[in-house]
């Protein structure tokens, strides 16, 4: 086992025992990946902030179930993943909203840079969100969050194969769509 | 981050597909939901051990009610065995009770 691994296994062990210091440390490690992973999966910050504690309290009630056969983080992302999708399948379409743009921390303080970031960063979104979800899915995963295919396979409930395809696809269709948006 | 890839234009794909990623700005969690996942313990302080109890007591719960349909099965049949009305075990022989006439007879 990694020391990574071991490091997560004794925090989780920690925090199935209770310790409040162990959940806290848990929580300010990963809450921005939980937070910017659902909010991606559910494009509405309410919804994705409800997925977030949702995530946290079974952590909190299932730290014993965690294996430290993946890191700490692809576990949380697992149950975030299961509880945004939940919470998608009860919504009614029409009810699904885009207000991600809230809350986001600056990338700069120049308004040409900050137009031209959220220019690129509108059509990187845009590109996302036309690829079917699964695809979406294992990229937001893998290029964003850093998971490796195995954990991503775990996580999406597929083998590994069918990530790698996934991936393979995925890239493909979002550089395609770049490139023709591109001005 | 990723596994090797045999495939150049692939590893040419994630590389690409890597830079647009990192376009995207990491959404920070509000103040409000760090305060709520903060309070998570303090509002679920036992959520486990709740849970057990729960179980349990549900099963004193199923437990007692069955005790209780034992004991209330009993005293309907004492109940009936107290009635004002004769039983058909009172009744004599060849009785065609189901005239529902009951007059005559001995108490």
């Amino acid at each position: 086992m990694s020391d990574a691994l071991e490091a997560d296994r004794k925090l989780l062990a920690r925090v199935s025992s209770g310790d409040q210091a162990a959940f806290a440390e848990l929580s300010s490690k990963h809450l921005g990946a939980i937070v910017t992973y659902a909010t991606r999966l559910t494009k509405s910050r309410s919804d994705a902030e409800d997925v977030a504690q949702e995530t946290f309290l079974r952590a909190w009630q299932n730290a014993h179930r965690y294996e430290a056969r993946s890191p700490a983080v692809a576990w949380l992302l697992t149950i975030a993943h299961n509880a945004a999708i939940d919470r998608l399948r009860k919504k009614p379409l029409a009810s699904l909203e885009v207000d991600d743009a809230r809350d986001r921390a600056p990338d700069s303080t120049k308004p040409s840079e900050l137009l031209e970031k959220k220019d690129e960063r509108a059509r990187v979104e845009a590109a996302l969100d036309a690829l079917p979800e699964r695809q979406k899915e294992a990229l937001l995963l893998t290029h964003e969050q850093g998971l490796r295919p195995p954990e991503v396979a775990e996580i999406l409930g597929v083998t590994v194969e069918a990530v790698e395809s996934l991936l393979s696809r995925g890239r493909r269709a979002l550089r395609q769509a770049l490139s023709e948006k591109s001005p | 981050m990723n596994e090797p890839l045999t495939n150049e234009l692939d590893e040419d794909d994630a590389r690409f597909a890597d830079d647009a990623l990192s376009m995207l700005a990491p959404v920070p969690p509000s103040e409000a939901l760090v305060a709520r996942i903060r309070a998570i313990p303090g509002e679920h302080p036992r959520a486990r051990v709740i849970e057990v109890v729960f179980r349990r007591s549900s099963m004193v719960a199923l437990a007692a009610a069955a005790l209780l349909g034992l004991l209330t099965g009993g005293l309907v049949d004492l109940d009936l065995t107290t009635t004002s009305e004769p039983s058909a075990l009172d009744l004599p022989y060849g009785f065609d009770w189901t005239n529902g006439d009951l007059e005559g007879l001995d108490p």
